[in-house]
């Protein structure tokens, strides 16, 4: 099984290879930021830098903002099947840190969707990242 | 009921082929077409829309995409189905008749039928249908313009479909329910200054004369719907076409908004605009009027979907409006009065 992760890494790579103008909006949108995920056991780091986006071991850095929730939760929001407000209403997803840097998050989804849409590559990682949610 | 006579299917063999774009031809990378099928069946709930669609230059390798499109909406479980995307080189297409494989999906037509095979890859969804044309093909190839581009259109506004459909964990059989199918190419961008209404109703048959009558409206105008390029409304009565309204002697009209569920697909959709969708009316009514020939209609929709397309201008995406609702139709036209409700089916685009 693939940890979130090394999904992320190959979806960032999808969208490097297939939609190259919505990566590189993604790099910008948090650049200098680093964010840290909390992904039901496994926890990452990712820093935007001027080289691009590094995965980094949690600890290895001071997050700007953290990010929490389940695998089934980013799921059921790439399928549109929840809302973020509504996620982070019911306590699904937690967002913390500076208030003022949470819109460079919101683009970065943003980014990253455009993306998706526009990647047939991303249709795949998506129904494995779905068959590895369903098999728990 | 009557099928088309043998000759006409022959021009359907014919006039129903690919599009494709030539090696070296301009604007390859607008190229867009698709063929597309909706089935009603208003006895057990269901409508089913079929589209397999082919967009980019597909004279080059990873230059064009292909996408089986198929939904179906149940009455009591909603909206099912969802698109498999292709790169267009494996979509298989014969040059001179309509007969189109893409993965498990196929598309045919063959001895005066439309035979229809799909089996969606990332979805539960299996509908194997057989569509008998009802009605002679209308052939709209005039470049109607949409921004810079154009598109053109085959309808054959009324079949009779036979078939199953497997989705949502249930598995519903149709015999002799209408059908309609178009097909649509041309080059275009998506996120140019333009939208369109089309729609389409078909009543049942004449108890006596085996007779029905369709109507197919079409609409492009600019993305407000303010500016009218080009609009038609046309009526067949059994096989064959009795009056066509175009232009001054049509009115058309959106209003109100529906205020049911929309969902969007792809779901991601959802992450770029968080916001409900807002472009679906409640009502489109259209009044046409030439000379003694004359029809009203109103179309009140029940269900919606909108489907997310990337813009072909940098960022965001463009919504295709799929809905199903009820269609009243009063009127004359060629001496015949024409009254009916029916099960129809409306896309709204801008």
């Amino acid at each position: 099984m693939q940890g979130i992760a090394a999904i992320l890494r190959d979806a960032l790579a999808i969208l490097d290879c297939d939609a190259p103008v919505a990566a590189l909006r993604l790099v910008r949108d948090i650049a200098g930021l680093t964010l840290r995920f909390e992904v039901g056991d496994e926890v990452f780091a990712l820093a935007g830098g001027e080289q691009g986006l590094r995965f980094l071991a949690a600890e290895a850095a001071a997050a700007d903002l953290n990010v929490r929730c389940d695998g089934a939760t980013i799921l059921a929001l790439i399928e549109g099947k929840t809302r973020v407000m509504d996620c982070v209403l019911r306590g699904a997803l937690e967002i913390q840190g500076d208030v003022a840097l949470m819109p460079a998050l919101s683009r970065a989804s943003v980014s990253f969707a455009e993306g998706a849409v526009r990647s047939r590559a991303m249709n795949s990682l998506l129904e494995e990242f779905r068959k590895q949610i369903l098999r728990g | 009921m009557a099928a088309v006579p043998e000759t006409g299917r022959d021009v359907l063999g014919i006039v129903d082929r690919p599009h494709l774009p030539a090696p070296g031809s301009t604007a390859r990378e607008n190229y867009k077409e698709w063929y597309h099928f909706n089935v009603l069946d208003p006895a057990q709930g269901l409508d089913v829309i079929v589209n397999l669609s082919l967009a980019g230059d597909v004279t080059r390798a990873g230059a064009a995409r292909a996408d089986m499109i198929a939904f179906c909406h149940r009455a009591r479980q909603g909206w099912l189905g969802g698109i498999d995307s292709y790169d267009a080189a494996a979509a298989v297409l014969a040059p001179e008749r309509m007969d189109v494989a893409l993965g498990h999906n196929w598309l045919r037509y063959e001895a005066g039928v439309y035979r229809l095979s799909v089996q969606l890859r990332d979805e539960p969804f299996v509908l194997e249908a057989t569509l008998v044309p009802q009605s002679r093909p209308l052939l709209i190839w005039n470049d109607t313009p949409v921004g810079s581009g154009s598109v053109n259109w085959l309808i054959i506004p009324a079949l009779q479909a036979s078939g199953r459909l497997a989705a949502g964990g249930t598995t519903a059989l149709f015999s002799g329910v209408t059908a309609y199918h178009d097909h649509n190419w041309g080059r275009w961008k998506w996120g140019e200054d333009f939208g369109w209404d089309w729609g389409f109703a078909a009543d049942r048959p004449d108890a006596e004369s085996e007779a029905r009558t369709a109507i197919v409206i079409d609409r492009t105008a600019d993305r407000l719907g303010t500016a009218v390029m080009e609009q038609t409304l046309a009526v067949w009565r059994g096989l064959d076409l009795r009056g066509l309204f175009t232009r001054r002697t049509i009115r058309a009209r959106r209003s109100g908004r529906f205020t049911g569920q929309v969902p969007k697909w792809p779901g991601a959709a959802w992450l770029i605009d968080a916001g409900e969708v807002q472009t679906v009316p409640a009502h489109y009514a259209i009044s046409a009027r030439d000379g003694s020939n004359w029809l009203d209609v109103e179309y009140r929709v029940e269900a919606a979907l909108q489907l997310g397309v990337p813009s072909d201008f940098g960022f965001g995406l463009i919504g295709l409006n799929e809905t199903f609702g009820t269609l009243t139709a009063k009127g004359e036209v060629c001496g015949e009065a024409i009254g009916f409700s029916a099960r129809a089916s409306f896309e709204f685009l801008g």
